[in-house]
């Protein structure tokens, strides 16, 4: 009786993955911008640094690695020399948007892009006006953007370097 | 995509529900259905996997080292990858050879879990498998396949070890349909489920030496 039901589930799981892979479809092409699979990225513009203006659109034809982060969360000091290898690699643009409000003062964010080396843009959120637009509640949190500007992937909490490398396989596929 | 929700200060993602998920049927599955009875060695497999978990999550203490010394704080939060699974296979491996009790029957009890987890983690988070020809790869259903078929195996010739070892190869294969190689949600590199088989053929030789 035991070994029935056993043989009965995993039929029932192996018929409904078959089922779930040929009915599968590419996530579908939204033309109005979302936080889901298959949504465009919210645009956006913001300061980096360094005071130049960046735009999210700009990077269209690239995949792109949207990163919300903070300097006092351990994590996001855990993946920044990672997120700096695979963009010295050019694997993917990396974009990451500091939560400037959360910062006690934005001299801390300079000193933590040298310590670290640093050198893709460091986005300044001052008013948390694209956190609360991408609804970031951990942090980091990183948004895997293909070159069309669509989201295929959100990551909650620290990335390291291999699964950036696999996102930018699956973004390039 | 993977989904996530803040429970108070805590975050909860749902591809951790599915591990969680896969290894409480993995376990259910060697207390109900299995012939393992032995109650010493079903704990004794309980606690090899929880030494393998604990190993995994802050083997980055050790694999990232330099990080360790600057930050340490930063180093046990760094999500694990290829070396912390090498390192858990290792823990495991040490376990095995340091056990009292019958290796023949502690390797059918880990075998009976990693199958049946396996099977059921990709029926609830289907790995995306490669394109050849337009034809998309059903990798969910290549694994699942792998891992029901040595699970039929293990209950029929009761090889735990062996079928261990063959389970890693096999399994090493079928990810060559998947876009990328995961081990339950950790990514790895290609050559992950080969040292798996290696750790299992160590564990196999043990078993031969303590049955000689």
């Amino acid at each position: 009786m035991k070994f029935t039901v056993i043989v009965i589930l995993a039929a029932l799981m192996m018929s409904w993955t078959f089922y779930s892979y040929i009915q599968e479809e590419s996530p579908e092409m939204q033309t109005e911008e979302g936080l889901d699979q298959g949504d465009l990225a919210p645009d956006f513009e913001l300061t980096t640094l360094e005071g130049e203006t960046v735009q999210l659109s700009d990077f269209r034809g690239s995949p792109v690695m949207l990163n919300f982060w903070a300097t006092w969360c351990p994590p996001c000091r855990a993946e920044m020399p990672d997120m700096q290898q695979v963009y010295d690699d050019g694997d993917l643009e990396v974009l990451a948007v500091n939560l400037t409000s959360s910062e006690s003062s934005a001299d801390d964010v300079s000193t933590f892009v040298t310590d670290f080396g640093l050198t893709f843009p460091i986005l300044m959120d001052e008013e948390a006006e694209i956190s609360d637009l991408y609804e970031i509640q951990p942090v980091p949190t990183s948004y895997f953007i293909d070159e069309n500007g669509r989201i295929q992937q959100a990551s909650y909490g620290p990335v390291n370097e291999e699964q950036m490398r696999q996102q930018a396989e699956m973004l390039g596929d | 995509m993977n989904e996530a929700w803040m429970i108070g200060p805590l975050l909860v993602q749902q591809a951790w529900l599915y591990v969680i998920a896969a290894f409480a049927a993995g376990f259910l599955y060697l207390h109900w259905v299995s012939p393992v009875d032995d109650k010493t060695v079903r704990e004794e497999v309980f606690s090899l996997f929880l030494y393998a978990l604990l190993v995994l999550f802050f083997g980055s203490i050790l694999t990232q080292w330099n990080v360790t010394m600057a930050d340490p704080l930063a180093a046990a939060v760094y999500p694990p990858g290829t070396g912390e699974i090498m390192l858990a296979v290792g823990v495991f491996v040490v376990l095995v050879f340091n056990f009292q009790g019958n290796t023949a029957l502690l390797l059918q009890g880990t075998s009976y879990v990693l199958f049946v987890s396996t099977a059921v983690y990709a029926f609830l988070a289907p790995p995306a498998g490669i394109q050849t020809a337009g034809f998309t790869h059903p990798a969910g259903l290549y694994i699942m396949a792998v891992s029901l078929f040595f699970l039929v195996l293990l209950h029929t010739y009761k090889q735990g070890a062996a079928f261990l070892v063959l389970w890693g190869l096999s399994m090493a294969a079928a990810h060559q349909a998947t876009v990328v190689t995961t081990f339950f949600l950790t990514p790895a590199a290609d050559y992950v489920y080969v040292v798996i088989s290696a750790g299992a053929l160590a564990g196999y030789w043990q078993q031969r030496r303590k049955a000689t």
